[in-house]
């Protein structure tokens, strides 16, 4: 037990958090590993379990809680974290290649110059061709939320800088961006497969 | 990490958070999918020792064998007999030198969660 860590985790609001947890590491596990909806993990792992992992992680102190995040963005980091080392152990196809990795490179130190460049490769052709869906191309709301974000905006607040949405608005579209960028990763990965 | 990898980090966070949802929002969306919402909240309060008694619990991780068995006593006394000895039905005459720390720890622990409210700290 880490009894700091333990301090800091009994001043989450677990009610609201937890769930916003659960369904983050759902979306996050469809959208980057094509998990689907009652299927269970590589490693026989539900997505409920790698959440708690996640929690325990830091109330035993194998992950130790970095004052420079919020705890919220350190336990979704953890999630993405378990996530992406479930399937690099079990050799699956990801959806979005190397990109994982890199995600977690903001809050762990573990990318190779060499995955690097294939990620920023995949990343670059992945705006390219959620730019150019039809869904997303037709759209000029749309359209300028995915050249915000590939401008350098990080939150919705930036997004809203950069585009003129208020964030209502901007929250209201992310299932259509979803659904565009389920469609550009499923067509992308097809292409990987056939490579 | 590159421009694009940052900008694609951002848009994926983006499409995976909950932001902008009502709790009620996102717990039916769990619900519809099958979740036990409530369990799975309770599992990650107990998990992160934010349940009641949880100051007391995360203590005893580092406490010695002499104190959990100080502490032990403390809860003894602080407790009806019945109460205690209840906690103590699945070990054998009550012979605490017999258990391992862990086992101590465990006891203590559940003790705690048995003893009425207003007899904690």
């Amino acid at each position: 037990m880490d009894n700091e860590a333990i301090s800091k985790l009994s001043t989450v609001n677990w009610d609201d958090a937890g769930p916003r947890l659960l369904e983050f590491a759902r979306r996050w596990a469809s959208m980057i590993y094509g998990w689907r909806e009652g299927a269970t993990l590589p490693n026989g792992m539900s997505i409920e379990d790698v959440v708690k992992d996640a929690v325990a992680a830091f109330a035993t102190g194998d992950r130790k809680i970095n004052p420079r995040f919020e705890l919220p963005v350190q336990l979704k980091g953890a999630i993405r974290s378990i996530l992406w080392k479930i399937h690099r152990k079990s050799g699956d196809k990801l959806t979005s290649a190397e990109s994982p990795e890199f995600f977690d490179a903001q809050l762990e130190d573990t990318p190779d110059p060499a995955a690097r460049l294939a990620s920023e490769d995949f990343c670059t052709s992945f705006l390219e061709q959620l730019s150019a869906d039809e869904k997303i191309a037709g759209s000029s709301e749309l359209l300028t939320i995915v050249q915000a974000y590939a401008g350098g905006a990080e939150t919705v607040d930036e997004v809203a800088n950069k585009t003129g949405l208020v964030a209502k608005r901007i929250y209201e579209l992310r299932r259509h961006l979803k659904e565009a960028a389920a469609r550009v990763l499923k067509t992308m990965n097809r292409k990987e497969n056939a490579i | 990490m590159n421009n694009h990898q940052k900008s694609v980090e951002g848009l994926y966070l983006f499409l995976a958070s909950t932001d902008g949802e009502s709790r009620e929002e996102v717990a039916s969306a769990l619900r519809a999918g099958g979740v036990k919402v409530d369990a799975f909240v309770a599992d990650l309060k107990r998990i992160a020792g934010a349940r009641g008694g949880f100051s007391r619990v995360s203590r005893f991780a580092n406490k010695t064998r002499a104190e959990i068995l100080k502490l032990l006593e403390e809860c003894q006394a602080g407790m009806s007999e019945g109460l205690f000895h209840n906690g103590l039905a699945t070990r054998e005459g009550g012979e605490l030198n017999q258990l391992s720390d862990e086992q101590l720890r465990s006891l203590l622990e559940k003790l705690e969660t048995e003893r009425p409210p207003d007899a904690q700290d």
